[in-house]
């Protein structure tokens, strides 16, 4: 109780101050939609506070503004605005592109969710950013290739299948100059189809589809080992075409990370 | 910011929690109940916020009174789930305190 009695009454004779700082905080709160009776009760209760301790405003409560806005629990402009997030995917062949094309304009991806796509989001003082997408399968692989790539300021935020992605602030490589000179609209498509990845993606449901009726007719027409084995048969072959891929992503995977 | 001012800010909620225990009270007495215990001088820019927030979490409870002569005050009134949060809340305090104690003693502060 000393420490406050002792600032002494300064605040009440310069009653002026105090009238002023109150009238201010008061149009504020009113701006910012506190109903009358409450304005009414702050101020007052402010005002008491003041006079029991013969304070000065604006030395207790600091600038009326910020005052306005900590009462109200809004933390200025700046410091704590909701980034602005993004979720979109692309296909393998469009995915290295899309990033950059991305990170050009501000966007720092944060990882890939269950389904595959990137989920980033954008600050108020957003910088640029690069992205590399890697061919490594496994776990063993993308530690390989975040060894080689560490040293050139890479770093791993997410994989998917036999993919893994890095990121990078262009300022590790230029400096000041990567600052973001505009803020363009963010991009309303949530999927970046590639022609390659069309022709893919088409080939296989092709292929798919026709092994499927290749199965299906055997199963309805065959007699029960017939069955069995063809049931086996397409496992076991299935079982192959994967790992001939998987081994193809490896090789390629090992290649490049040696 | 001092390290002192960073410790009250994480813990002034409590501590206003624990101020209200002993019944009902309005900014100046809090304030100064806490300048009472050591803690220094706590500015009515940090303590108003403060209420604020535990009035809209639900902690405490604020009843205007007018006043005979000057103007009016608002008394605060800790809530069951104040008096909740503050054994949950202090108690967690206590161990981080505990521990940090701890830390302190082996590294041959007594």
């Amino acid at each position: 109780m000393d420490g406050i009695r002792r600032i002494g009454t300064r605040g009440i004779e310069e009653g002026r101050g105090l009238v002023s700082y109150l009238d201010e905080l008061t149009a504020l709160l009113r701006d910012r939609g506190v109903s009358e009776e409450r304005v009414r009760a702050t101020v007052d209760d402010l005002s008491s506070f003041l006079m029991e301790g013969g304070l000065d405003p604006e030395e207790e409560f600091g600038p009326v503004t910020d005052f306005a806005d900590d009462l109200l629990g809004e933390t200025g402009s700046e410091s704590e605005a909701a980034p602005e997030t993004l979720v979109w995917g692309a296909d393998a062949f469009e995915a290295h592109a899309r990033m950059n094309e991305m990170g050009a304009q501000g966007w720092e991806l944060e990882r890939l969710d269950g389904m595959g796509r990137f989920v980033g989001h954008r600050g108020e003082t957003p910088q640029v950013w690069e992205y590399r997408q890697v061919i490594a399968p496994g776990r063993r692989e993308r530690e390989r290739a975040a060894e080689r790539l560490e040293p050139e300021g890479w770093e791993l935020f997410g994989y998917f299948f036999t993919y893994a992605y890095f990121k990078r602030p262009t300022a590790a490589s230029v400096g000041p100059a990567a600052e973001l000179g505009e803020r363009p609209e963010p991009t309303a498509r949530s999927f970046f189809w590639s022609a390659r990845g069309l022709v893919s993606v088409g080939v296989a449901l092709v292929v798919v589809l026709i092994s499927l009726f290749f199965l299906g007719t055997t199963l309805w027409e065959g007699d029960g080992s017939d069955r069995v084995a063809t049931l086996l048969g397409a496992v076991v072959g299935a079982a192959i075409g994967l790992g001939v891929v998987m081994a193809v992503f490896r090789l390629v995977a090992r290649f490049r990370n040696r | 910011m001092d390290r002192r001012s960073s410790w009250l800010k994480g813990v002034l909620d409590l501590l206003v929690l624990a101020a209200l225990t002993e019944g009902e009270s309005y900014g100046y007495a809090l304030a100064a109940r806490l300048d009472e215990s050591g803690l220094g001088r706590i500015k009515g820019g940090t303590l108003y916020p403060v209420l604020n927030r535990l009035e809209e979490a639900g902690l405490v409870v604020a009843e205007f009174r007018a006043a005979e002569k000057g103007p009016g005050r608002r008394y605060y009134r800790l809530t069951d789930q104040g008096r909740e949060v503050l054994m949950e809340q202090g108690t967690a305090w206590m161990e981080f305190d505990g521990s940090v104690r701890e830390v302190l003693r082996k590294g041959g502060v007594s």
